[in-house]
């Protein structure tokens, strides 16, 4: 049976007037084992996962004729260990350790601005891993993955060693209003460096808001964001830099009245230096991929008496390139079109509630063919262009009624909880049989039923 | 294996259909390709044959309807049809140290030669490696079992289809083993000690049983045997 252990720790302290002081801790261990056999002791059987961490944090804030400054420090142990079959695993234990201080200074005027806040700051998180790796190459971002011919005694990437990820970030913002309350403008700047790679990136950032009527404000920001090479198999290569991202937002913002309001974006990431694979023979990786994402996003809220409403579309598309002179392909959480509806009216004690979404599938890469691979004992698969194809749309319905009563001093909340009410099984993905030639939709399970109850002192 | 992946995904989020068992001897594939022998030196001569899966028919021991080398291809002509079979033979020691180049291996290291083979009509594709340069033979299978009985002299198979039917063959962890039956429903097909035959009432009755033995140096050995169920079968869940 699988076993879960989950827990949480928090304390908070006021010191005095200006300081407040806070002690937290959280952690989870987790076990899931599995043999497919009658024989218990089948070692080629065996599915082994257990994941464990703690996190623990001393946070102190201070706060005194506008100034605010916040100090922590956190260390995280964590463990994970996997392991398929009697040949493959991975065992990563990490310690992290993370010094963090904010400081914020705000006043109504200041050199001829209104409400300015300058903030600032910086973090130094130094991890250590310990990695014992015995896998299969670990496909990238779009590359069949799942699909592609299981060898369990398949060892190709094997790493036995500790790996150092020693980060320092700074960074500063100052916001203030342009013109008092109508106009109001964020620039900042953040500067990290990766101590794996030794690199060192500087991405500023900014954003301006015009309320240029009662109901309507216009919003643009933009900036640059990186992501260091820190993911599973990216640690085996200390050369890797760190993928980097441009991103720019246009929005639009309709509140007539309180409790409704609507908005309405635009947005176009740019990316580049993506990790891909460079070499597929040695599994060597590269940051030589790019790709953009850019779309539109509508949102609506309403909150009115007994009622609460919410919608929400997105209407995007993410592709890439993985190497120079290749072909534009899909992400593989590319997703056209995504639309959430909810409601909810409440009356006394009871609160009914109910959900609609509908979203596109997502892309997968068919198979075309295969050949039998006789001394390995499997079939490799041959596939068309990479994300080629989709799973059809996916749509439900979700209700809930909740009761709440009151029990002494405990406030006691009873729901009856009730996902995909119309049972709709979408396709997620497809599972090919052992040599490629039939595949079997992966479908969602068709409803979930759950009923609960909530106690709060 | 692919069956525990499929019932983890399974148990996390989802739902699959039914899908070919690899166990199933009832369905058209080749099964394994061996050569005889697996390894061979100056002089000696391989031959290729296969173990063709039929839906609704025996199995078959079948030369290849084609061959080619897939590489390295300076070593083409190493692979020739004579007689209806398809043999390798060992060229010169210029030839294979000219093939140890192009492959990027040591002097005096065995070559592989991967020769790819196709039955009825290039729907079914397959590759075998034959090592040149160093003499490698096939395993034995001589120890397998049914039922506790040796399997090495039996012509012919008859279970009870009212008990589970163990199956035996002595392997270590490299080797690779495949049980697969017409008839009944296989368990651990792919383990060595584990395997059982369990008939249900919807099953066949009547097939073939057969043992693929793969060892970690290319070598692989099968036999197939004629196998009926006799007796009572368990109801199908």
């Amino acid at each position: 049976m699988p076993r879960y252990w989950d827990g949480q720790v928090r304390v908070d302290h006021k010191v005095n007037a200006k300081w407040d002081a806070t002690l937290s801790t959280v952690g989870t261990d987790d076990t899931f084992e599995l043999v497919a056999s009658k024989d218990e002791d089948a070692a080629e059987k065996r599915f082994f996962n257990r994941t464990r961490f703690l996190r623990s944090t001393a946070n102190a804030r201070y706060h005194d004729d506008g100034w605010t400054a916040d100090l922590s420090m956190s260390s995280l142990i964590q463990e994970f260990t996997f392991e398929l079959g009697a040949f493959q695993y991975i065992e990563i234990d990490k310690v992290e350790v993370t010094p963090r201080f904010e400081v914020a200074k705000t006043s109504a005027e200041a050199g001829g601005l209104a409400n300015v806040q300058w903030r600032f700051g910086g973090e130094a998180p130094l991890s250590r891993y310990g990695i014992s790796i015995a896998l299969p190459r670990e496909p990238r971002e779009g590359e069949p993955g799942m699909m592609d011919p299981f060898d369990p005694e398949d060892t190709t990437t094997r790493f036995d060693g500790k790996v150092w990820t020693p980060n320092v970030a700074v960074w500063t913002a100052l916001s203030a209003d342009l013109e008092k309350d109508k106009i109001r403008a964020t620039v900042g700047v953040r500067a990290e460096h990766f101590g794996r790679p030794n690199e060192t990136v500087v991405q500023p950032r900014g954003e301006l808001s015009w309320k240029f009527d009662k109901a309507w404000t216009a919003r643009f920001s933009a900036g640059l964001f990186s992501r260091p090479p820190e993911f599973q198999s990216e640690l085996l290569t200390e050369s890797l830099q760190s993928e980097r991202s441009r991103q720019a937002i246009l929005g639009l913002q309709y509140q007539p009245r309180e409790g409704f309001r609507t908005q309405a974006s635009l947005y176009y990431t740019d990316r580049h230096a993506l990790i891909t694979t460079e070499d597929f023979m040695t599994g060597a990786l590269g940051n030589r991929g790019r790709g953009r994402s850019y779309g539109t996003e509508l949102l609506a809220t309403y909150r009115g008496g007994p009622w609460f409403a919410w919608m929400a579309y997105t209407l995007s598309r993410s592709e890439r390139v993985d190497r120079p002179g290749e072909d534009n392909r899909l992400f593989s959480f590319d997703q056209p079109h995504n639309l959430n509806l909810a409601l909810s009216w409440q009356k006394g004690k009871w609160q009914f509630g109910g959900r609609f979404q509908v979203y596109s599938g997502l892309p997968f890469t068919p198979a075309t063919g295969s050949f039998f691979d006789s001394d390995r004992n499997l079939y490799v698969p041959t596939y068309a262009e990479p994300n080629s194809d989709r799973v059809e749309v996916h749509h439900q319905l979700d209700l809930r009624v909740d009761r709440t009563w009151k029990a002494g001093p405990v406030l006691i909340t009873g729901f009856l909880d009730v996902q995909n009410v119309y049972a709709n099984s979408s396709v997620v993905s497809y599972i090919y049989s052992f040599d490629y030639t039939t595949r079997s939709a992966f479908r969602t399970i068709p409803i979930i039923p759950s009923l609960g109850i909530r106690g709060v002192f | 294996m692919r069956v525990l992946l499929a019932v983890s995904i399974a148990l996390f989020a989802g739902c699959i259909d039914d899908l070919p068992l690899e166990w199933d001897l009832d369905y058209t594939r080749i099964v394994a390709v061996r050569a005889e022998p697996p390894g061979i030196v100056s002089g000696e001569v391989s031959t290729i044959t296969s173990l063709i899966a039929n839906e609704g028919a025996p199995a078959q021991e079948l030369p290849p309807e084609g061959a080619v080398v897939v590489a390295p291809m300076s070593l083409a002509s190493s692979l020739v049809a004579t007689n209806g079979q398809w043999t390798v033979t060992v060229p010169d020691e210029a030839a294979l140290q000219a093939a140890r180049t192009e492959l990027g291996l040591m002097p005096g290291a065995p070559v592989p030669l991967s020769v790819g083979v196709s039955y009825q009509a290039g729907s079914l594709l397959a590759v075998k490696t034959v090592y040149l340069g160093e003499t490698r033979t096939n395993p034995s299978i001589d120890s397998a079992t049914i039922n506790g009985e040796p399997l090495r002299d039996k012509t012919e198979l008859v279970i009870d289809a009212a008990v589970e039917t163990p199956l035996f063959v002595e392997a270590v962890l490299e080797d690779d083993i495949n049980w697969l039956t017409s008839v009944g429903t296989m368990s651990d097909y792919d383990l060595p000690t584990s395997a059982y035959i369990k008939v249900d009432d919807d099953d066949r009755l009547e097939g073939e049983l057969a043992l693929v033995f793969r060892d970690a140096r290319g070598g692989v050995t099968w036999r197939v045997w004629p196998m009926r169920a006799e007796g009572t079968p368990m109801p199908a869940l």
